[in-house]
């Protein structure tokens, strides 16, 4: 049997369990997380499972463990198939699968155990950094690699996002991480006070940018149109979407740091390009939408579908929304409450989480070698206790920090403080029990996709591996 | 704030600048290019491509977007150096922000200023910016309620180490109070200690303290070692903040063990000066108010 | 609201402004009249905060505001419906878009008797189940309101939902631009 001729999907196989596997660990996590915050005893008086520590945990574990393990799969997958030429060095690909998890796991065990550079998502102490960065440019290395390789001469518009991933990701991981080694767990970063907080938020928000945004419409781009069998319909839209995007985003750290100590001109030029990249990112929107119009049937005999076409609505909301609180005035209503988390929770959840789901149940089946899941019926639970899910979760903290907003700068007829920080904690926890709930229904719904798949899998093991034959490329097309 | 060297000022502009223009143009390229017809490229089985042109009002949004930025960035600080044709900066608006709200509420701060004390408990909106000013100075210690916490005293009960006169009070606030328990294991041995405490707790809970008999050796060394503080009848002098052992209200604990603890190994317990934290109406304000929450016993 | 009435909505052929005026309206103004006395009697509160009482001009003030917000964006919606339809249901006429935004606004507007105890967690616990039973009108009425087929109908139901929660959210930042420029409750900025 002649290799060359085939897709190899063994690591995307495994990455995709690995990404299951995350999501159970991260979201209940962040369920436990939520829970300690309305009953502090849930700590047991544990250090290890103590708020502090296990707030890192839980957005580590989301974002690389969950949201790198299904980046750097479908990553795989699609390159493969839109380059039309086996993945470049598979061993290598294997490399990276397992160093991932290696490296976020060992990474999070020492968050539990308190060792922490305290820089927001990017908390890994210098030899996990290094690690990582060792697996990220192996990572580079498989997917260019394929890139170059390739038989079919242009490059698809999903490639282009996973790619900027990949390059801009290295960047600001290499760069927020520069430290000054003081032991084997401890080191000082390079940068202080107001420097330091204005490279971090550079790094925190082209991060959630380019890790939670543009390698997931790397992942989008190829999933939606093939799931739904019709053309991506704009290429010129997607041209736009991508080079607007890449360079908008760059700018808009700044914005976590609106009226704190940084020149005045990182405010201005914060908030202005993260009007701007509201235009690109509904570009998607749109392009999204369009595409999926022609494919109304696809809803009945694919329920995985309604994932991918909500995600883009909480696309739609979340891209809205953050132009929206990086409006100066808007931040200063918003900046230190529990409305940022609203947003965060609604993108990562209503966006990253659904678009991820979505694929999963398109890519499991075709993987194991079966036509359909183990139960459709599952699939619509799961979406509806999702769904349900989200939306508690956003309207609560919309209440939350909507309050926290009002009564952080309320002032009485003296021109004095209204309201005392014990006030507003008071005021916060019902809506911590409502946000609770609805993290508690995300969850369930995710156990039930673990289930689902796992049931999947059991069914097809004796198809696997599944051989899928590279085709010929079109006339005219070939490199 | 320092200006940028020059280089980076013509690299920021240069970004800023050359990308919107670029945007721009890429824009208006995307918008009103013609249908190209091109061999239809096929990535993945049925995967491609299709040609729609940008929706008309997307075209608006990102060229208002793009048009707002660059007017935005005209008025407002941006490009490096450039501070904006309405100068503003964060810190100018702070001041103004905080001049505003002290001339709104300067007449009415001012009147607050030469009420007396009095007029000032019976007025609601001052005992209730009272309330404000120890929410947010005090209640991190002293408890949300007042009613104190672990070594921190309860404010508003009828026991007062320094003293309730608005005077004493106000002291208390403005210029703090050290509050030294000497440890007297240095020079009394454990057996006298838990004389003097049994003793002191006889008296404070009103048991056996008439019993002339039991607490006759610890009432001899109370009043050797003690008294000079304390005074004769437990009462405590206000001057000293020495405490008045005569109630049963502990800052360190009531029981025995507490009590000999307080005596073998001493206390300390620090109030810290608020008179640069707080100016003099806001400490007058919490005077006042602290008089009047005193939970009434009798 | 019963299959029945929504069938007979869509079978009729009300024109907009009869719909408008004969009934949307007029549920329209029971959330600005229950927020007036809420508001003039009570006061908001947050939490646990003192309820912020307004005066009687600010408070009629606020009420009328109210109700021209929802007239707007009444028309807002259905007009948006009307727009999305070439899309995903070539034979709505604008009367059924104003079928739509009335069908499914009715329990919100009838729940907004809530503003008489104003109180933010309230609302929240209250309207949660509203919201939720609004939706499912939303998605069920739709296929027949917009004579469209179930999937098309699907689909056109998260776009009005996106575009409603997008609306709120535009709704919740002009607020606060408006808070911060001074309008609404005493901020310290």
């Amino acid at each position: 049997m002649e290799k060359n001729l085939y897709y190899t999907d063994s690591a995307t196989v495994f990455l995709l369990f690995c990404t299951i596997v995350w999501a159970i660990i991260g979201m209940g996590a962040g369920v436990y997380l939520s829970a300690e915050l309305v009953m502090p005893w849930l700590n047991l008086d544990i250090a290890q499972i103590s708020f502090g520590r296990l707030r890192p945990f839980h957005t580590n574990a989301v974002i690389f463990g969950f949201g790198g393990s299904a980046l750097i799969a479908t990553g795989f997958y699609s390159v493969q198939r839109t380059c039309h030429v086996r993945l470049f060095t598979p061993k290598l690909a294997w490399f990276v699968a397992i160093g991932w998890q290696i490296g976020v796991a060992v990474g999070l065990v020492s968050l539990l155990m308190g060792y922490t550079s305290s820089k927001e998502y990017a908390e890994f102490e210098w030899p996990l950094d290094i690690a990582v960065a060792l697996v990220w440019v192996s990572f580079a290395v498989v997917f260019f690699g394929t890139l170059a390789t390739r038989k079919i001469r242009p490059i698809y518009v999903s490639n282009w996002f996973y790619g900027a991933l990949i390059i801009v990701v290295a960047m600001l991981h290499i760069v927020n991480n520069l430290a000054l080694p003081y032991s084997w767990m401890q080191s000082y970063s390079v940068y202080e006070g107001a420097q330091d907080a204005i490279v971090q938020w550079w790094y925190g928000h082209n991060a959630v940018g380019f890790f939670l945004t543009a390698g997931f419409l790397g992942m989008f781009y190829y999933t939606l149109p093939k799931q739904a069998g019709k053309p991506i319909w704009s290429y010129r839209l997607s041209i736009i979407a991508f080079w607007a995007f890449v360079y908008t985003y760059i700018w808009v750290g700044p914005h976590h740091l609106h009226y704190t100590a940084i020149p005045d001109w990182l405010m201005t030029t914060a908030m202005v390009m993260s009007l701007i990249l509201l235009a690109p990112s509904w570009a998607t929107m749109v392009n999204a939408v369009m595409t999926m119009s022609g494919a109304w049937d696809k809803l009945r005999t694919d329920p995985g579908m309604k994932f991918v076409m909500v995600s883009m609505v909480f696309y739609a909301l979340s891209t809205f929304e953050g132009p929206m609180l990086s409006i100066k005035s808007v931040n200063v209503i918003s900046h230190y409450t529990d409305w940022t988390v609203g947003h965060v929770h609604s993108g990562a959840l209503g966006w990253n989480a659904f678009i991820t789901f979505g694929t999963i149940y398109f890519l499991v089946p075709k993987l194991v070698g079966r036509k359909e899941l183990f139960s459709k019926h599952l699939v619509n639970v799961h979406f509806w206790l999702a769904l349900m899910g989200v939306l508690l979760y956003i309207v609560a903290l919309w209440g939350a920090g909507i309050s926290q907003g009002i009564m952080n700068l309320s002032i009485d007829d003296y021109g004095q403080l209204n309201y005392s920080f014990i006030d507003i904690m008071i005021t916060t926890i019902p809506y911590h029990w409502i946000r609770l709930l609805g993290g508690l229904l995300f969850l369930m719904g995710a156990l039930l996709m673990a289930y689902n798949l796992f049931k999947t899998f059991v069914a097809g093991k004796n198809v696997m591996p599944v051989l899928v034959r590279i085709p010929k490329v079109n006339k005219g097309n070939e490199i | 704030m320092a200006n940028l060297p020059f280089f980076w000022q013509t690299w920021v502009t240069g970004l800023i600048v050359l990308g919107l223009i670029f945007l721009l143009v890429l824009v208006l390229r995307i918008y009103f290019a013609k249908d190209e017809h091109e061999d239809e490229i096929v990535w993945d089985g049925d995967l491609k491509e299709g040609s729609a042109p940008a929706p008309f009002w997307w075209f608006w949004l990102i060229t208002i977007a793009l048009f707002y930025s660059v007017i935005y960035m005209i008025f407002y600080p941006s490009y490096g150096n450039y501070n904006g044709l309405f100068n503003w900066t964060v810190a100018q608006n702070y001041a103004e922000s905080q001049a505003k709200i002290d001339d709104e509420y300067y007449k009415k701060l001012t009147l607050l200023q030469t009420s007396d004390e009095l007029s000032l408990k019976k007025n609601p909106q001052a005992m209730r910016l009272a309330s404000n000013i120890y929410a947010q100075n005090c209640a991190t210690c002293h408890g949300k309620d007042a009613q104190g916490q672990d070594i921190f005293p309860n404010l508003i009960d009828q026991d007062w180490l320094w003293g309730d006169k608005s005077e004493q009070i106000t002291h208390s606030i403005a210029q703090g109070r050290k509050a030294i328990m000497p440890a007297w294991g240095a020079v009394l041995e454990d057996q006298a200690v838990n004389q003097i405490a049994a003793y002191v707790k006889s008296v404070s809970t009103k048991d056996g303290q008439n019993d002339t008999k039991k607490h006759a050796d610890g009432k001899a060394k109370y009043q050797q070692f003690c008294l000079g503080c304390h005074a004769s009848n437990l009462t405590g002098k206000t001057l000293l903040g020495a405490a008045d052992l005569s109630d049963d209200i502990w800052l360190y604990g009531g029981d025995l063990d507490a009590i000999k603890h307080s005596i073998k190994f001493g206390r300390r317990g620090v109030m810290p000066a608020h008179k640069d934290r707080l100016d003099a109406l806001q400490i007058k304000l919490l005077t006042a108010w602290l008089q009047k929450s005193r939970i009434k016993t009798r | 609201m019963t299959k029945s009435v929504i069938k007979h909505l869509a079978e009729s052929d009300y024109s907009p402004a009869q719909l408008f005026f004969g009934y949307s309206i007029w549920l329209g103004l029971i959330p600005p009249i229950s927020a007036f006395f809420g508001t003039y009697f009570y006061g908001w509160s947050l939490g646990i905060s003192d309820p912020i009482r307004l005066s009687l001009p600010e408070s009629i003030a606020i009420s009328i505001f109210y109700a021209l917000a929802l007239i707007a964006g009444f028309l807002v919606t259905a007009f948006v419906i009307k727009w999305m339809a070439k899309v995903y249901a070539p034979n709505a006429t604008l009367k059924d878009a104003f079928a739509v935004v009335s069908v499914v606004g009715t329990p919100i507007m009838v729940a907004g008797v809530v503003h008489l105890y104003p109180s933010v967690l309230f609302h929240i616990i209250v309207l949660s189940p509203v919201f939720a039973w609004s939706c499912y009108l939303l998605f069920s009425s739709i296929p027949i309101l917009l004579k469209t087929d179930y999937d098309r109908g699907v689909f056109m139901g998260c776009a009005i939902l996106g575009y409603l929660v997008t609306a709120f959210l535009a709704l919740l930042g002009v607020s606060a631009i408006a808070w911060v420029y001074g309008i609404g409750p005493n901020l310290g900025v």
